[in-house]
């Protein structure tokens, strides 16, 4: 069939509850052209000015340690936005066991089962930068699970690292069949490691999510 | 150019839509038995552009889909490579091209075929004619 058109969408709110309506709902945002996805220390709170104060997450002097919130960030209202049921509790992270907290709308079918990526940037080409791995999948720093048809199975679930395809979800176990929603949870794993970055590394910008599916 | 003709068991040739925008018009089509898969297109040989075409005959089975990335940072979608499959008569076996940055060959057991994933929207041809898969320049 045609293309779909695939909506981003984000819970911002503190339900665990599926999404209603593929424009956006009560709990819900769609993510919105230009907005973005970051981690910030605890500090950060929703109705911060994306002008103001930024809080960044802080490399753990040993061992690993979860990022504390993900937030969008609205560049239509200026304003941060957490997503506040992302995230597991491992290493200290204040997720869970949380089902509905990011999704994509697909308006309908797919040909292959749709798949959640990560890349060095907009080109999809590579994933060889620091945050996703350095050439070494196990190692990237952003990790998400499938909770299309259950949940997590547990508050310290510890997902699938995100590298290209080398490391990656199945947003569902078949092709989509028709117009529904997808859903994954995900977290930011800061290790001591990282200190030997690259500043621009901490820094980087240019990674992008992607959601890889086929049409006809 | 850029579109799929396919020749049915009756003797017409269903042209569908141009595979690189967002209506190939292969999944909402409904052939009769297909004897063979054409798609004409712009490739590159040695740096130079070449007009090719791309034949897959004499399937049990055909299949076409455009592989596509929709970035989560933005509302764009960009075209990773166009899929042309058929199931050989007799066999379990699944074979094709993937046009990307190159062309690929397909070898693959069914329900495997797509990065070792199964696809859906197969159509029916006739096994038992001449079996072919060819990409060859147009001169």
């Amino acid at each position: 069939m045609s293309r779909p058109a695939v909506n981003i969408l984000f819970n911002v709110s503190a339900n665990d509850v599926a999404c209603t309506n593929p424009a956006g709902d009560a709990n819900f945002v769609l993510f919105g052209t230009g907005d973005k996805l970051v981690w910030r220390d605890a500090q950060q709170a929703t109705g911060d000015l994306i002008s103001g104060a930024s809080y960044p997450t802080v490399i753990p002097a040993s061992g690993d340690l979860d990022a504390a919130k993900m937030f969008l960030m609205d560049y239509s209202t200026g304003l941060y936005n957490q997503i506040i049921k992302a995230g597991s509790t491992l290493n200290s992270g204040t997720g869970g066991n949380f089902r509905y907290v990011c999704a994509a709308w697909f308006s309908g079918v797919t040909v292959t089962i749709p798949y959640l990526e990560a890349y060095d940037d907009s080109t999809h080409a590579t994933w060889e930068s620091e945050p996703l791995g350095d050439g070494v999948a196990a190692n990237s720093v952003f990790k998400a699970i499938t909770t299309t048809n259950a949940l997590p199975g547990s508050a310290t679930w510890a997902g699938t690292p995100l590298a290209g395809t080398d490391s990656r979800i199945a947003l569902d176990t078949v092709p989509i069949p028709s117009a529904q929603y997808v859903y994954w949870n995900m977290r930011q794993v800061l290790s001591d490691w990282m200190s030997s970055w690259p500043t621009s590394a901490w820094y980087n910008n240019s990674l992008v999510f992607a959601i890889h599916f086929t049409y006809s | 150019m850029w579109k799929i003709n396919l020749f049915l068991e009756n003797g017409l040739i269903l042209t569908l839509g141009d595979v690189r925008t967002s209506k190939p018009g292969w999944g909402e089509s409904d052939p009769v038995k297909i004897l063979r898969m054409e798609f004409s297109f712009m490739g590159k040989e040695y740096g130079k552009e070449q007009p090719m075409k791309l034949v897959l005959a004499g399937m049990k089975e055909y299949n076409f889909f455009v592989e596509a990335m929709r970035s989560v940072m933005n509302n764009k979608v960009t075209i990773q490579g166009l899929w042309f499959l058929g199931k050989l008569p007799g066999s379990n076996k699944i074979t094709g091209f993937v046009i990307q940055d190159s062309i690929k060959i397909v070898n693959a057991t069914e329900g495997h075929e797509f990065n070792g994933g199964v696809t859906a929207g197969w159509k029916q041809g006739i096994p038992g004619t001449v079996v072919s898969t060819i990409v060859k320049e147009v001169l």
